[in-house]
């Protein structure tokens, strides 16, 4: 069963990656089009492109007659277009080249467009062909070099996120191999034996199809996978031959399904999102850049593109948010959290998270009421209270935008603080009380209007005890209240003041 | 005493006011000229044109342009122990010389890619640096695509005012993915085109000094043969004395020949010839140093007295200080006379020693090709005989630089041998690739 599952988890793998080839590809299509109709065809505006493009090797023009316009050995050729006519001149005069640049023999008076794929030199080169409204047939060979390093660049490195030492039997080697076998690229954390048979391969799509996209795994780990557990249990239901005995291993196969799944979606989840760490620093750098830029400019339209980026800077804390809960969870499953406590206003905290989601509950038509009491500095790991108070207010924006108002009251007696949040939307049934701080519980089937995680709850409550207190769901007429409550020791000083 | 001071006060305004005025003009320094001004009357002749562009003097008072560095760093096996220790640190202390305004990417592989620091401004100094202390060794080596990372990183910030630019460290060869010279090359070629120079350093006696070279030529950066780690830091300090040094980047020479004169071919520099027009692509031009081409011209039978124009020449270049695209042109002339003193009196010996260190470079090219097919014993001869060819140059043309090519010339002919070959090959190759390009590291610190 697991093996079965990990095959096809893998598989999935392999063929998201090639996905990304065949992206890569139709980019450069489009690219390609919009280049081949736009060039002038006289040889030196040909050749100030071939000096600028950087995917581009060389370009030839035919006649609509099958003679060569550009490169004109007539008219003289520098050394490149020499070499390019050594290299490629038979395949100019091939009417398969007309063929494949043409969809079905009818249309061939229109401008039709394809890849074409010649093993010259080192091997596979790519040619993209466009034939104008003019009857001429505009050729492109991309620079092999160059395309290679791009698909390198769009394909993902051997991150820190998968070389912790944990044990994990999907963590495989990658290969794009070329049309000899040769490896062309390899990432992730697994060194295969020299000469080891992969466990997946599969072809790119065209133009790359004489490639492969090849995974490797660790074969003894991933013999063990199996179902060691599920086996022993057959002999021994087979031995007894008692039904209620059958009936109880299909209890216990389902509940260890669920303990295995669950621990495949978290360590999966972590790991992903290890790797969307990196996009989302580049995009909140990338938002910082364009802030600055924006400061220096100073120009009339600053206003809206500030306006813009606000959303930008908005979503990426979202983002952040949401990351921030799955390392913490998988962090809280391998025991390797604790709070970290410094002193702190907790009602200048709730503030600034209610800042934070301000214009999204503004653009619900939410109203945030807080009723602060909790003025005086504590100890209190700002950063987990954060992280419970996002969770819940995200809960807020996320089911309970039907509602009018939200309210925060929050209040300090002896060393604890209380913080209650209440809203008047839907509401959680009370059979669902417990379960909703389960991990991957969500009341709502409909993913569309339940984005998420399904770990907020738990990892909020988690907090919440981790910092001497807890998360309840308080009893209410109407809609959801939750009260926060954390151990929150008063500053020495502040005491004696 | 009160107008002493005042007139003072004046004159340091000025000088003020002079200062800047010369800053907002600054321009590259263009100069054509052919070794021979004066051609023999009465025969079809060539002779050699020479197009020269000479960076203005980065000063003190103004902030330099960002630089956006990728650094890629072998760590296979091979590199293991002092080799990677002193890499890492060679690497840290350069990049102490950066600000908050630079953007680092640190990229390591071995069979596979890390990219350890994806490219970020160089905000959190220490991050960057306990990153590249946590690079560990591993096995084979995927130079390819260690560049191919390096190289994204880069374009992320890719920006023409900005010095782009990635450093390639790396001690063996390439065994996993595109590994011939060629490639390397032609992907060079095309990060040149996006302005991203490639310098590549070599170190120790293994890596392949023909695959680095190419990397380095293809895309107008740096080479340096490294022998010992223990030089890493210097030659780290060099190369990062010239990326704060660039003045001009992605800079096109451009040379029309008038009718008549055939362009036969470039010496050194790399360029296109396409019919009477050459052109020729620098990706930068560093603070206070020349850049020339050499075109070997034939020029047609004349009368004595005449003057015949010989080509124009226009350059563009992205001025990085000034951040405005800048043009230059020039335009040259050949005159005729009977008498060959005459002649030899008009010769432009700068420019001759210039077309000397060239010609004896290719011949060096050329005994290299000759050791590699086993001819050790021709090879030598060359080398000789091009020692003699620089030595009696040198005389004639008062250059130090030839005579010291001439000793260097005579010290590869005796170190052939195969065990020292190795080194012999790799001193040779990186001298090539910096003569071909003028590639003459800064030594002194750019001004803060």
């Amino acid at each position: 069963m697991a093996r079965e599952r990990m095959h096809d988890f893998l598989l999935v793998r392999l063929q998201d990656t090639a996905q990304v080839l065949e992206d890569y590809f139709q980019q450069q299509e489009r690219h390609l089009q919009t280049l081949t109709e736009s060039v002038s065809l006289d040889p030196s505006s040909i050749r100030q492109l071939i000096r600028q493009h950087p995917h581009v090797a060389q370009l030839f023009v035919l006649n609509t007659n099958g003679t060569l316009l550009h490169p004109d050995p007539a008219a003289g050729l520098n050394e490149a277009e020499r070499r390019f006519l050594d290299d490629f001149g038979d395949l100019l005069l091939h009417k398969e080249l007309l063929r494949t640049t043409t969809a079905d023999d009818e249309g061939a008076a229109l401008p039709t467009s394809g890849w074409v794929v010649r093993f010259r030199g080192p091997g596979l080169n790519l040619l993209y062909c466009q034939r104008l409204p003019s009857g001429q047939l505009v050729g492109v060979l991309l620079q092999r070099a160059r395309w290679i390093a791009d698909l390198i660049a769009e394909l993902p490195d051997t991150s820190d996120a998968l070389t912790s030492d944990e044990d994990r039997p999907w963590e495989a080697r990658i290969r794009l191999a070329d049309s000899g076998g040769q490896p062309v690229y390899d990432w992730g954390p697994l060194e295969p034996d020299e000469g080891a048979a992969p466990l997946q391969e599969l072809a790119p799509h065209y133009p790359l199809s004489s490639w492969r996209l090849q995974q490797f795994v660790d074969h003894e780990a991933f013999a063990t996978l199996g179902s060691g557990a599920y086996l022993n249990l057959i002999s021994i239901l087979a031995a007894t031959g008692l039904v209620l005995l059958l009936a109880g291993a299909w209890f216990y196969r389902e509940y260890n399904r669920h303990v295995r799944q669950a621990t495949q979606r978290v360590s999966f989840v972590n790991q992903v999102s290890h790797e969307l760490k990196t996009p989302l620093t580049n995009i909140r750098m990338y938002a910082e850049l364009l802030e600055s830029d924006l400061e220096e400019s100073g120009d009339d339209q600053a206003g809206t593109q500030r306006s813009h980026l606000k959303v930008i800077v908005e979503e990426s804390q979202r983002l952040s948010r949401l990351i921030g809960n799955v390392l913490t969870f998988a962090q809280k499953q391998r025991g390797q959290i604790s709070p970290h406590f410094r002193p702190a206003v907790v009602d200048e905290v709730i503030a600034s998270v209610i800042e934070r989601f301000e214009p999204a509950f503004r653009r619900r038509g939410l109203e945030v009421v807080l009723e602060g009491s909790a003025g005086s500095s504590v100890d209190v790991d700002v950063d987990a209270l954060e992280q419970i108070l996002g969770n819940l207010l995200s809960n807020v924006e996320k089911y309970a935008s039907s509602g009018k108002c939200l309210e925060i009251t929050s209040r300090q007696e002896n060393d604890y603080t209380s913080i209650v949040i209440s809203d008047d939307g839907p509401g959680i049934p009370a059979r669902h009380r417990e379960r909703i701080f389960r991990p991957f519980q969500r009341l709502s089937n409909h993913i569309a209007d339940s984005p998420g995680t399904g770990i907020g709850l738990t990892i909020a409550r988690q907090l919440a005890r981790l910092h001497g207190g807890d998360l309840l769901l308080l009893p209410a007429k109407r809609g959801a209240s939750f009260e926060i409550r954390l151990h929150t020791p008063k500053r020495e000083s502040e005491a004696i003041v | 005493m009160f107008r002493s001071l005042k007139t003072v006060a004046v004159v340091s305004l000025l000088a003020l006011w002079g200062v800047q005025q010369s800053a907002q003009g600054r321009q590259a320094l263009l100069d054509v000229s052919l070794a021979h001004p004066t051609l023999l009357a009465g025969s079809p002749q060539t002779t050699y044109l020479k197009v020269g562009l000479t960076g203005f003097k980065i000063s003190s008072t103004e902030t330099r342009p960002p630089v956006n560095l990728a650094l890629v760093l072998d760590r296979s096996g091979s590199m293991t122990g002092s080799k990677l220790a002193q890499a890492k640190d060679a690497a840290i202390r350069a990049l102490e010389r950066l600000g908050s305004n630079d953007i680092v990417a640190v990229i390591a592989y071995d069979s596979t890619v890390q990219v350890v620091v994806p490219a970020t401004k160089l905000t959190d100094k220490n991050a960057v640096r306990r990153a590249i202390e946590s690079i560990q060794a591993a096995n084979s080596t995927a130079l390819f695509a260690g560049v191919s990372k390096g190289a994204a990183e880069v374009r992320k910030f890719l920006d023409r005012n900005h010095v782009n630019r990635v450093i390639l460290l790396s001690d063996g060869l390439a065994n996993v993915g595109p590994q011939t010279p060629s490639a390397l090359g032609e992907l060079g070629a095309s990060l040149m085109k996006e302005g991203i120079a490639v310098t590549t350093l070599g170190l120790g006696l293994d890596y392949n000094e023909d695959l680095m070279v190419q990397l380095a030529r293809r895309s107008d950066g740096n080479h340096v043969f490294v022998e010992q780690a223990t030089e890493l830091a210097a030659v780290f300090n060099h190369e990062f004395n010239d990326v704060l040094s660039v003045v001009a980047q992605e800079i096109t020479i451009k040379i029309q020949c008038a009718p008549g004169i055939r362009p036969v071919r470039l010496l050194g520099i790399d360029g296109e010839i396409n019919g009477q027009e050459v052109v020729i692509q620098l990706n930068q031009l560093y603070s206070e140093q020349e850049k020339y081409a050499l075109l070997e011209v034939a020029v047609p039978e004349s009368r004595a007295m005449q003057v015949r124009p010989v080509a124009k020449v226009a350059v563009a270049y992205a001025n990085i200080e000034t951040k405005t695209s800048d043009r230059l042109s020039s335009a040259i002339s050949v005159h005729f006379d009977e008498s060959p003193d005459v002649i030899a009196e008009r010769t432009n010996i700068k420019v001759m020693a210039e077309c000397v260190l060239q010609v004896a470079n290719e011949q060096n090219v050329l005994a290299v090709a000759l050791r590699d097919q086993g001819k050790t014993k021709l090879a030598k001869e060359l080398l000789e005989s091009n020692a003699m060819f620089l030595i009696n140059n040198a005389r004639e043309l008062k250059s130090e630089e030839l005579k010291q090519r001439a000793f260097d010339n005579t010290q590869q002919s005796e170190n052939l041998d195969p065990e020292k070959w190795k080194r012999t090959r790799k001193g040779m190759r990186s001298q090539q690739h910096q003569d071909a390009r003028q590639q003459q590291m800064q030594k002194q610190q750019p001004p803060q």
